[in-house]
């Protein structure tokens, strides 16, 4: 078991790493997990594990923005994170700006907003300074007992009436209380202290309750992530579950699974085995809420968590409000003179091929979150622990999105595991296409399982005649060999972007209008899952993919 | 100030119809803050039960008999892209035992839910505006064998069997023109409560054992302007249904409604802390929704009439069209009073609201306090699904002493129900009357007695019956003179 009330483990500086070949090769930087942002004091270590405990670096993965406050009489932590609201530009694949809105950590400009990850059970405190024209504010779904400035959040009504914005005493003016707009530069931006109690493991959503038509789509919007306090075993590892359906089920570490010729073979995971994974092993849920036992279903290797917060942005909205910076009468959703029509669609704010590029990519400030995800295959006795990916709708629609290559395993929805309260039934399930509902999160453990195991140094070549480069139309993905950790010949005029002889496989929004960028594809609301060789073939290939 | 308006222990579902004053529903209502919790001096008028089962005229055998009305509304929604502010849109809408037209109102709206315990069978009678063709309603919950219209009755009276417990719709179904009646608005909403369910008020939702405090109809409904106001209907090109732009990329008008209201003038609903509410999401419109609740979760007991064996907790529940989902909330019993919890499609589709953004499929989960404020009026026992005796004329007199002579009826009728007029003839023999029948409509005090001259000679009788307002008639009571 591993402890990780610690969030000084994975320092944003101390954490870069480059990757010299590839980006040699690509003008692009992949390279290892990223985890953790600690902007507060550091914790007493305690007795449980927390998914952002492994160390990793932060170039890939979800990039935690963390606290490690803690309240001096009670001794409890109070994670407290300052915000501001502000305004900036993010880039687009095809060259266009984007003026946005967004919240942000550092003063610097953003989108989205920092992912806060806290621990089940945190006070936590959110300080909204802002600097934007317009009055604006932040809900919390899903938390509990939010406070502003210490009182019981609620909807806002309108105090005084303005008869020329057809304003009446009375008026819905916010959905929760908020913070006026700066619009005289020599006067102090003004604040409001938020406070709710993270009391259920999950990932969340959270967003403006001002005008939120308009300023959502602007960009104010984050992720907050709650992590159960467990203590991950090794007999919670050994209950992993093995692929569902025909491949079989799993008890106690028997992973039953279909060999090349079809028929089932057992696996076996050995106690010294999970103990020695109990290190890179993270829990996403509880069996229930408040339970210091981690439910298997919801363990996932710590290095390997990602997110994936997709939204749109019509980019005519928000040139109207760019050009209405100095008039905040006019910075509201019904003064748009147009239709609303979405041309850039989002992962983490950014679109294909930006989705692939690392965290903290330098030339996009403003973009800080990738959205790549990397696997390695999985094995029993190897690399048993999943690949998790937390989704959170953002948009004005849902977006069904569609990993190729193996199924995910949705595990929970708007940060409730799918198991029976009652019933302790599995109401998890398998899918290739995940609806995102708008406001809503899912999360979904990914694996990527070799089953064929191709190899060109055995006697397991692919059963067909490869065939010859020039009678190929190879993409830059493509690593010149079929066979995972080789590399070929590359045709004359490719540019190949492989490292150490990796897969690609595409995950998207499946309503392919969303995987463009202004119409052209792919671009968009698309990215790719990086699968590499195992560490172990990395090592006996001495491949350099990038990762640890 | 009172605080009757827009308030609703529950939103708006009853068949409970006398007080409405017409087919227009407005969005000129108090401001946010007039209509809350927080801000009222009493409590709200509290109904109840929640969703009022429907009336039944028992026909012969025993089965519930209901008229089913279908025509048209008016909606005005706000709209600060229009000059003034607001719009008036059209609407088709159902009306269940009405007696005027106007009385139709949009999925979710006062006249348009049926709510009957399961097993009931209904027989509908069916009729519909000029130009509406309700020649074939739909009941897609329900299983093929449920939904027939009886041969053996020449009226084409529509029998629906209740075999399938929850929240569904009902809808225009294999008539050519029911796409454009659908757009139009034209759904109702058909909740079949548990045979088993406890309370005789039937705030069950799968499960008989669990009554709720408070249960309400949250049925969302997307209004197109330009198509509810095409004077060619038959040749609107539905492609651009809904959406928000045209053809030429400027803006349309679309508009979306919670149980036949656009925010500000949606119902609030009504509950004080501590109590289990019981919500019936109902999707009447063609996009989906996804209803989030700020500040509670939600305990998704089933979808489309089916109930999950586990309920799933979820922040926006999505509902897609022509979908229903039955949810739960427990509201904290230390919940500070007032409007605490919005309830909105977290599409975010308000682009027809306030100078603040803020309209459409909006409302609220206001908190009354655990103890109320003033004491609530007694809540009358909560009836059980009603079935109404026919009205009964208990006395008739004539007095030939006055020019001309008067006679004077009293008749009794179910307390819930005005009599809605009366009818007598004159007749040379003791015959029963014809079709000479002199009708006078109008209502009066049940209690009261019904005085008119009438001329009269000796030999003649005198006959009378009255109707009462769901259209019950009372049986022949006769006077020789």
């Amino acid at each position: 078991m591993n402890s990780s009330r610690n969030p000084d483990m994975n320092n944003e500086g101390a954490a870069m790493k480059s990757n010299n070949t590839f980006r040699r090769r690509t003008g692009f930087w992949l390279g290892a997990a990223g985890v953790c942002i600690s902007i507060g004091a550091v914790l007493p270590t305690s007795g449980v594990s927390h998914a952002a405990s492994v160390t990793a670096t932060n170039e890939e993965g979800m990039l935690c923005t963390t606290d490690g406050t803690v309240d001096p009489d009670t001794n409890l932590p109070t994670p407290t994170f300052e915000l501001t609201a502000t305004d900036g530009y993010t880039s687009e694949p095809d060259g266009n700006a984007i003026y946005d809105w967004g919240y942000s950590a550092t003063g610097a400009f953003q989108l989205p907003g920092p992912i806060l990850c806290v621990n089940e059970g945190d006070v936590v405190t959110v300080k909204l300074t802002n600097n934007l024209p317009v009055a604006t504010s932040i809900q919390f779904p899903g938390q509990d007992n939010v406070t502003a400035d210490g009182a019981p959040v609620g909807p806002v009504s309108a105090s005084q009436a303005d008869p020329s914005k057809g304003i009446k005493v009375g008026d819905l003016a916010s959905l929760v209380p908020e913070v006026a707009g700066h619009t005289i530069p020599a006067d102090p931006l003004s604040a409001i202290t938020y406070k709710f109690t993270a009391s259920q493991a999950g990932t969340y959503l959270y967003e403006s309750g001002s005008d939120p038509q308009l300023q959502v789509q602007m960009g104010l919007f984050g992720a907050i992530v709650v992590r159960p306090n467990v203590t991950i075993t090794a007999d919670d590892i050994l209950k992993i579950p093995a692929d569902g359906g025909a491949a079989g089920v799993s008890t106690n570490g028997t992973f039953k699974r279909l060999g090349r010729d079809g028929t089932t073979i057992d696996d076996h995971m050995t106690v010294d085995e999970a103990n020695s994974f109990k290190g890179e092993a993270a829990c996403a849920y509880a069996i229930k809420p408040g339970s210091a036992t981690c439910d298997p279903l919801a363990i996932y290797d710590g290095s390997r968590e990602n997110i994936l917060m997709l939204s749109e942005v019509d980019p005519g909205l928000h040139t109207y409000m760019e050009q209405n910076k100095s008039t905040p009468d006019n910075l509201t959703w019904n003064k748009y003179p147009g239709a609303y029509e979405a041309h850039y669609f989002m992962i983490n704010g950014r679109s294909m091929p930006d989705t692939l590029a690392p965290n903290k990519a330098a030339w996009m400030p403003g973009q800080p979150y990738g959205a790549m995800a990397h696997v390695q295959p999985w094995d029993v006795h190897a690399n048993p622990l999943d690949v998790l990916l937390r989704y959170v709708g953002v948009g004005v629609t849902g977006y069904d999105f569609h990993p190729h290559s193996n199924h995910e395993h949705v595990i929970a929805e708007d940060g409730a595991l799918m198991k029976g309260a009652a019933t302790g039934n599995d109401n998890t399930e398998e899918k290739f296409n995940i609806m995102v509902a708008p406001g809503s999160t899912v999360d979904a453990t990914f694996r990527w399982t070799n089953e064929e195991g191709y190899s060109s140094t055995d006697d397991n070549r692919l059963p067909v005649a490869w065939p010859q480069g020039l009678n190929m139309t190879e993409g830059d993905f493509w690593s010149g060999s079929p066979y995972l950790g080789e590399s070929g010949q590359l045709n004359a005029g490719i540019l190949g972007k492989t490292q150490c002889g990796e897969y690609y496989h595409v995950a998207h929004s499946h309503d392919l209008t969303q995987a463009t960028n202004y119409g052209i594809t792919f671009g968009g609301m698309l990215t790719l899952i990086k699968v590499e060789p195992s560490d172990q073939a990395q090592k006996d290939l001495k491949l350099d993919c990038g990762t640890d | 100030m009172t605080n009757t308006r827009n308030h609703k222990r529950v939103v708006a579902a009853s068949v409970m119809i006398a007080a409405l004053a017409g087919g227009v529903v407005s969005a000129d209502a108090a401001t946010f803050s007039d209509r809350t919790a927080t801000t009222a001096t009493v409590d709200p008028p509290m109904t109840w039960p929640a969703i009022t089962p429907t009336m039944c005229t028992p026909t012969d055998n025993g089965d519930c008999g209901i008229t089913l009305f279908a025509g048209p509304g008016n909606v005005i929604v706000g709209d600060t892209t229009a000059t003034a502010g607001k719009a008036t849109v059209p609407f088709l809408g159902f009306g269940i035992n009405i007696t005027d037209p106007a009385q139709v109102s949009l999925a979710g709206g006062p006249t348009s839910t049926i709510k009957v315990t399961e097993g009931t069978t209904l027989k509908i009678s069916v009729s519909g505006a000029t130009g509406v063709d309700v020649s074939d309603i739909s009941f897609p919950s329900l299983p093929a064998g449920s939904v027939y219209h009886d041969v053996a009755d020449p009226d084409g009276v529509l029998t629906v069997v209740a075999s399938k417990v929850g929240t569904s719709v009902f809808q225009p179904g294999s008539n050519p023109t029911a796409p454009r009646e659908v757009a139009m608005g034209l759904v109702g909403v058909l909740v079949v409560t548990p045979a088993a369910c406890a309370t005789p008020n039937a705030t069950c939702a799968f499960d008989g054992a669990t009554s709720y405090a408070d249960e309400a109809i949250v049925a969302t409904t997307d209004l197109d302007y330009d198509f509810a106001t095409s004077a060619d209907q038959a040749h609107f090109d539905m492609s651009y249904f809904g959406q928000v732009r045209d053809a030429n990329d400027l803006p349309r008008h679309v508009y979306h409604v919670i149980n036949g209201q656009s925010f500000p003038a949606t119902d609030l609903i009504d509950v004080r802390a501590g109590d289990n509410v019981l919500l019936r999401y109902v999707n009447a419109g063609v996009s989906d929704k996804a209803m989030g609740m700020l500040g509670l979760r939600q305990s998704l007991l089933g979808r489309n009439a089916a109930p999950y064996t586990d309920p799933q907790t979820l922040i926006a529940p999505l509902i897609g069209p022509g979908e229903t989902a039955d949810i739960a909330v427990t509201i904290p019993a230390d919940a500070t009073p007032g409007p605490r919890y919005s309830i909105v499609d977290q599409s975010r589709q308000m682009n027809h609201g306030n100078a603040f953004g803020f309209g459409g499929a909006l409302t609220f989960i206001d908190v009354w306090p655990a103890t109320p404020v003033t004491p609530d009026a007694p809540l009358a026992p909560p009836p059980a699904p009603v079935v109404l005796a026919s009205p009964t004329v208990d006395t008739l007199a004539y007095d030939s002493t006055t020019s001309p002579g008067t006679f004077t009826a009293t008749a009794h009728v179910d307390s819930s129900v005005t009599v809605a007029g009366y009818e007598t003839t004159i007749t040379e023999t003791a015959t029963p009357p014809d079709a000479t029948a002199i009708w006078t409509a109008g209502t009066f005090d049940p209690t009261g007695a019904i005085s008119e001259p009438l001329v009269a000679t000796a030999g003649q009788t005198i006959w009378i019956h009255v109707k009462d307002s769901s259209g019950a008639q009372s049986a022949d009571v006769s006077l020789a003179i």
